[in-house]
C-alpha cells in the first residue's frame, strides 16, 4: 500500500481515502486526535515565519507546503460532518507558515484562500494566532489590490496586538509599519509619514536593545522616503535613502524579502 | 518556455477543467492531460483516447512484472491457475492488481492462500451490496489489508498519519529527530515521538 523510492513513500490517494473511510468516524475523537497529531508534527517540521522572511529557508518549506495545504483540505471537507473538526493552535500555527510561504512566492490568491478558511476556523479572536491571521491575510489582499481588505485586516491586528503586546514589540510595530503602506497607497502621505516616524523611533530602540536586526529600521527609513517622493520633498526623500543606505551597510537579510 | 523550444506538458489526474485554463502556456508544444472523468475528456479540445481496463492477458503479464519487480526469487510458475481466476475477479483493474501483487511478494503468501481468503472476505463484505465487480475487489482488497494493519498498531497509526498528508512525496525525514535544534521558541519533535511510536516498531 506504500512505496517507498530513496528518502521518498508516496501512497495511493484511493488507499487514504479508503483507510480513513473505514477506520475513522467523520467528527469522532480518533479523527480528531489524528488530525492534531499531524498538525503538531507539520508544524515543528515547517520553517517559523514569525516576523522574519523566508529567504535562504524556501527549500525546506516547499517541502512540507504540499502537506500543509493537503491538511487544510481535508478540514475543509470535513467541515460538514457535526460535530466540526477543530482546528488546534498547532494546525493554525502551520497554515499561517504556508501562508506566508505562498505569499513569498508571489500565489496571493492561494495564501488568501487558506488564510480564509485558518481565520473562520480560529476561536479566539481577540488572541495574537489570530492577529497574524489578519496580518498575513492583510500582506496578501494588498498585493491583490484589494486596499479595502487589506486595511480592515491590518486595523485589527494592530487593535490585538496594541492590547496584548508592549509598544517595543517587533510584531506589534511591523503591524503599524504596514498600515502605513496601505495609508500610503492610499495618498494619505501625511499620515503615512507620520507612521512611519513612529515605527523607526520604535524599530531604532529595538535595534538598541539587540532585539532585533538594523535592517528593519532601515526599511522605516526606505518607507519614509517613500512618503517624501510621494510629497515631492526630494532633498528630504534623498537624506531617509542616505541614512536606509548607511544603515544596510552590514545586514540586509529583511530587505531581501521585501 | 521559449517560443521554439519542443515541449511536452502532462496534466496527470485532472479534476477541474478550470485548473487546464488557468495554467496552459501559449508557445507552441504538445500537453496530455489525464483524467478519470469522461464530462471533463469532452471539453477539453484535442485528441482523445478512452484507456480501457486491461484485458486478461494484460492483468495477467502486468500481475506477473510487478511480481518480478517485488520479489524476484519467487517462482509462481505453478500457481497460473489460481492467478487467472484471482485476476478475473479483479476485472482488469490495475491499481487492484498492483496492490496484490506487492502484498502476495512482500508476504510471501502462495496465490492458492490468498485466493480462499479473498473470497472468504469478499462474502463477508459484500453480502448484501449491489457495487460493481472492480470496486467489490478493490473494497475486498482493501478491508483485508486494512484488518491485517490493524493488528499492528503501529502500522495503523503510521497508515492514518501518511493518509492526511500529500501522497505522492512524503519525505522519510518526517518520522526522524531532527539532528539539528531548530528556531528558538519553537518545541522540535518528529512524527515517532508525537505518534508515541517507537522507532523499532
Amino acid at each position: 500500500m506504500i512505496k517507498q523510492a530513496g528518502e521518498v513513500i508516496s501512497l495511493h490517494r484511493l488507499v487514504q481515502v479508503a483507510f480513513l473511510e473505514r477506520n475513522f468516524e467523520p467528527g469522532s475523537p480518533d479523527l480528531q486526535k489524528l488530525f492534531e497529531e499531524v498538525s503538531t508534527v507539520l508544524h515543528h517540521e515547517f520553517p517559523q515565519s514569525k516576523s522574519t522572511s523566508y529567504w535562504g529557508r524556501w527549500q525546506a518549506c516547499a517541502k512540507y507546503l504540499p502537506h500543509g495545504l493537503s491538511l487544510i483540505r481535508f478540514y475543509r471537507k470535513q467541515s460538514v460532518f457535526k460535530p466540526r473538526l477543530h482546528a488546534s493552535k498547532d494546525a493554525l500555527w502551520l497554515w499561517i507558515d504556508c501562508s506566508w510561504y505562498l505569499y513569498e512566492s508571489g500565489d496571493f490568491q492561494e495564501s488568501v484562500a487558506l488564510l480564509e478558511t485558518a481565520t473562520n476556523a480560529c476561536d479566539d479572536t481577540s488572541g495574537l494566532q489570530y492577529a497574524y491571521l489578519q496580518s498575513h491575510i492583510s500582506c496578501s489582499y494588498f498585493e491583490l489590490h484589494d486596499v479595502e481588505k487589506a486595511k480592515e485586516a491590518i486595523e485589527m491586528a494592530v487593535s490585538i496586538r496594541e492590547k496584548l503586546l508592549p509598544e517595543d514589540d517587533l510584531d506589534r510595530v511591523n503591524g503599524v509599519s504596514n498600515h502605513g503602506l496601505i495609508l500610503l497607497s492610499e495618498c494619505e502621505f501625511e499620515k503615512a509619514l507620520d507612521v512611519f516616524k513612529h515605527c523607526a523611533k520604535i524599530r531604532g530602540e529595538i535595534v538598541q536593545k539587540g532585539k532585533t536586526k538594523i535592517d528593519y529600521l532601515a526599511a522605516s527609513h526606505l518607507h519614509m522616503a517613500m512618503a517624501y517622493v510621494q510629497m515631492g520633498k526630494l532633498d528630504e526623500a534623498d537624506r531617509a535613502l542616505d541614512k536606509t543606505e548607511e544603515l544596510i551597510r552590514h545586514d540586509y537579510e529583511y530587505l531581501k524579502s521585501l | 518556455m521559449a517560443a521554439d523550444d519542443r515541449w511536452l506538458m502532462i496534466f496527470d489526474n485532472l479534476e477541474k477543467d478550470t485548473w487546464l485554463t488557468k495554467f496552459i502556456p501559449s508557445a507552441k508544444g504538445r500537453i496530455v492531460v489525464t483524467t478519470r472523468h469522461n464530462w471533463l475528456a469532452f471539453k477539453i479540445e484535442g485528441a482523445k483516447l478512452e484507456v480501457d481496463i486491461f484485458n486478461p492477458d494484460e492483468s495477467i503479464e502486468m500481475f506477473r512484472e510487478l511480481c518480478e519487480i517485488y520479489k524476484p526469487n519467487i517462482d509462481r510458475s505453478s500457481e497460473n491457475g489460481q492467478i487467472a481466476t484471482l485476476l478475473a475477479e479483479l476485472n482488469g483493474h490495475p491499481l487492484a492488481i498492483a496492490q496484490i501483487a506487492a502484498y502476495v511478494s512482500y508476504t510471501g503468501t502462495s496465490m492458492s492462500s490468498f485466493l480462499r481468503e479473498y473470497e472468504r472476505a469478499s462474502k463477508r463484505i459484500h453480502a448484501d451490496e449491489e457495487s460493481s465487480r472492480a470496486d467489490k475487489s478493490l473494497a475486498t482488497l482493501w478491508v483485508l489489508q486494512f484488518d491485517k494493519v490493524h493488528n499492528t498498531p503501529a502500522a495503523a497509526k503510521i497508515l492514518g498519519f501518511l493518509s492526511l498528508l500529500s501522497p505522492d512525496t512524503i519525505s522519510k525525514s518526517i518520522f526522524h529527530p531532527k539532528e539539528v535544534k531548530g528556531e528558538a521558541g519553537k518545541p522540535q519533535s518528529d512524527a515517532l515521538t508525537i505518534l508515541k511510536l517507537d522507532e523499532k516498531e
